[in-house]
């Protein structure tokens, strides 16, 4: 994965990335080493995120289980035909001596109607204190 | 570059109305030409902003920051500051192509991931931008 990594202002990270995949077939989005991979598979209207846990502890895990809204800038009408979406996940787990946790935004486009769906991730990872 | 997005609003909503959860994701697209014009806004922190850069006339980006502060842009080789009010371009796009980009607020703990592609489009060259913003 080429994921593009930044500290933050707090000593937490953000990383990025964005991969293109077939409809269905499961794709590696975020890999933070050492805590955590997260795939994502796409299939019509649904998606299907899978978080390994490459931590020492266990992982306590939170989803809405809905889409959230999408923002729209420009013809509204060929922007609605590339299906954006927006999900958002947070979970903790055990990092280097400490608890983190991990602020995920995943966002799908179907930009050309070839079977092709590019996903975007930004996770960010702070420490929390409980 | 604000020709389509000259307000630091949209809809009337206010940049923290438009957030739900930890975050908002926006698009936006827009056929490139000779001058600068905006592919999307990110209310009060960022303008992206498509032209097209000759000799190759091929869609070239500019990243305008409209905060206050600095940001910091990470294109996977290098990181890069740019002051309120100033402008990054970046390179042409060759329609096909896609790049992603990281932008920090530097004193804040917030982040934005840009996605753009250069498209073909019968009227030219089409950029496609998304913005995933994280909430601090």
């Amino acid at each position: 994965l080429s994921t593009l990594v930044t500290r933050l202002a707090d000593d937490g990270l953000v990383l990025s990335n964005s991969v293109t995949a077939f409809e269905g077939a499961r794709a590696a989005v975020l890999h933070a080493p050492g805590l955590f991979r997260l795939d994502v598979a796409v299939s019509g209207e649904s998606m299907r995120l899978v978080v390994r846990n490459m931590s020492p502890g266990p992982i306590a895990y939170a989803d809405r289980g809905y889409d959230q809204p999408v923002v729209l800038q420009g013809d509204t009408a060929t922007l609605r035909r590339m299906r954006p979406g927006h999900h958002q996940l947070t979970f903790r787990l055990l990092g280097p001596g400490r608890l983190v946790e991990a602020r995920v935004i995943i966002a799908t486009l179907r930009p050309v109607a070839d079977g092709l769906v590019r996903v975007t991730g930004q996770v960010m990872v702070m420490s929390c204190e409980s | 570059v604000r020709q389509h997005h000259e307000r630091d609003d949209i809809g009337g909503l206010a940049p923290d109305q438009l957030v739900h959860g930890q975050g908002q994701v926006i698009i936006g697209q827009v056929v490139a030409s000779s001058l600068p014009v905006a592919v999307l806004t990110v209310p009060g922190i960022i303008v992206v902003a498509t032209q097209l850069v000759p000799p190759a006339n091929m869609p070239g980006i500019i990243l305008e920051n409209v905060s206050s502060e600095t940001l910091l842009v990470n294109d996977g080789a290098s990181t890069q500051s740019v002051e309120p009010d100033a402008r990054l371009v970046l390179a042409g796009m060759a329609d096909g192509s896609a790049r992603t980009l990281q932008v920090v607020i530097q004193d804040r703990s917030q982040a934005i991931t840009l996605m753009l592609s250069s498209l073909a489009a019968q009227s030219g060259h089409s950029v496609l931008g998304q913005a995933l913003v994280g909430s601090p």
